[in-house]
């Protein structure tokens, strides 16, 4: 390759049709300099991907208005009967652990979001700095700083059922087990305290096992 | 089962990813998550090809697109930081155009895309500025609302048409696109000393006379001459070897 050869390279680029990753990046303002400069310049000579880009620019407005609808659930649940078997019947041990399985992936999605973020402030004695309700309210559970800034996260549960079930938690290096206890005639719970010296940097490298 | 929340659901990588790997160890709720995030995907560009395409139903569209998606979340691969997001895009994209729905229009979006895109391609040659829909159907025969028409179909669809023995298939990357050259170019310039990409950027993409830089920059055009020839040379060396590193050749 000549140097005419990286000039005719550079004569060319701004006609050369921009991918949809450009388009994307481009819309979302995440091109650099050179980037920028060749999709602008391509964009200033091609009504087929301005259209592109028009189009791209609509569904990011779409994305931030857009609330599903019944119809779009039940197109949702016919796609997935298409193509998912029926579940097969099992015991009630089984499902009851499958279950609770469930809740808690959703409780440790609701924990990583927040906690991915750059660091939270440390919090005041006593003060709540993370909760979580499952909409049905089948499961709480709330995490309270200490003035020694250790940790302590509560798990609250009315499904009597889960009572035994054993919890293997981890965050960061600190790993405890636990066992879902019955607390009156209304629900199971559960408590981890994590002492200063154990708590995670990353507080969003977390696990929970359903034992 | 859901999650009370008080905040909107927000697309991000991470969460995809998560919400990924509950599905792939057998959560279904995951799954509804998912859709929960994405389907405004599934309804936009369902919308938008429906709308040039009036005898398909825009219900069957959306379960075409549907099923690709869980096909998709079955198999994503969920160990690196991929974005699911953009994936997810282009998979429905593609579910729309081999869906039943749009296989009995092809052939007639392709003739006229074919026209709007080769003299599209042609015009911003010749003249160095992108035509209007009216001067586009005026050198290629076809009504505006035809342009219109192919302008929409291929922004509408990842692929492009191409008729090879009497079918409507996909088309390998047209000459005019190349990605790959593209990303090493942009790659390569933002690797040049600023001076230099400076010139680059704006004598090649910006389309400045060199009298103009030289004005803006406060120099003589001597420099700007020396200064785009430093950076060419420069811009080879760096292409050479990336080239090299990526290919092996």
């Amino acid at each position: 390759m000549e140097t005419k050869d990286i000039e005719q390279l550079l004569k060319n680029a701004k006609y050369k049709h921009l991918s949809e990753k450009t388009l994307v990046s481009y819309r979302d303002n995440q091109l650099g300099r050179a980037g920028l400069a060749m999709a602008e310049a391509h964009l200033r000579l091609c009504l087929i991907c301005e259209r592109r880009f028009t189009f791209l620019k609509e569904e990011q407005e779409s994305v931030e208005n857009y609330v599903v609808t019944d119809n779009d659930r039940a197109l949702i649940e016919r796609a997935k009967k298409k193509i998912e078997p029926a579940p097969r019947a099992t015991d009630p041990i089984t499902t009851r652990i499958k279950q609770a399985v469930a809740y808690f992936n959703d409780l440790l999605t609701a924990w990583i979001r927040p906690f991915s973020q750059p660091a939270m402030r440390g919090g005041k004695d006593g003060e709540v700095i993370w909760e979580y309700e499952s909409k049905d309210g089948v499961l709480k559970a709330w995490a309270v700083s200490k003035t020694d800034f250790s940790l302590t996260v509560h798990f609250e549960s009315i499904e009597l059922t889960w009572e035994g079930i054993r919890i293997q938690f981890r965050l960061g290096p600190f790993t405890k087990e636990v066992t879902l206890t019955r607390e009156g005639d209304s629900k199971v719970v559960a408590k981890i305290e994590i002492p200063r010296r154990k708590l995670a940097r990353k507080m969003d490298d977390i696990s929970i096992e359903i034992l | 089962m859901e999650r009370k929340s008080t905040e909107k659901s927000r697309c991000t990588v991470e969460i995809d990813l998560a919400l990924l790997r509950r599905y792939q160890d057998g959560d279904q709720h995951a799954l509804n998550d998912l859709f929960e995030i994405h389907f405004v995907l599934i309804y936009f560009w369902a919308g938008k090809v429906s709308r040039k395409v009036p005898r398909a139903n825009p219900d069957d569209l959306k379960q075409e697109a549907c099923v690709a998606f869980i096909f998709l979340a079955k198999v994503f691969d969920t160990s690196g930081s991929q974005d699911f997001h953009g994936h997810i895009r282009v998979t429905i994209k593609a579910a729309l155009y081999l869906s039943p729905e749009i296989r009995v229009a092809k052939r007639t979006l392709y003739l006229n895309y074919r026209k709007v895109r080769e003299t599209q391609e042609d015009w911003a040659i010749k003249f160095d500025r992108k035509p209007t829909i009216e001067e586009l159907s005026q050198a290629t025969g076809l009504t505006i609302k035809q342009v219109n028409n192919a302008l929409h179909v291929m922004a509408a669809f990842p692929f492009q048409f191409e008729e090879t023995e009497g079918d409507i298939g996909f088309e390998t990357p047209h000459h005019s696109e190349d990605p790959y050259q593209s990303t090493l170019l942009e790659n390569a310039i933002d690797q040049l000393r600023p001076e230099h990409a400076e010139v680059i950027i704006r004598q090649f993409f910006s389309g400045h006379p060199q009298q103009k830089i030289a004005d803006d920059l406060g120099t003589s055009v001597g420099a700007i001459k020396m200064r785009v020839r430093r950076a060419i040379i420069n811009l080879r060396k760096i292409i050479l070897r990336e080239g090299v590193q990526r290919d092996g050749n």
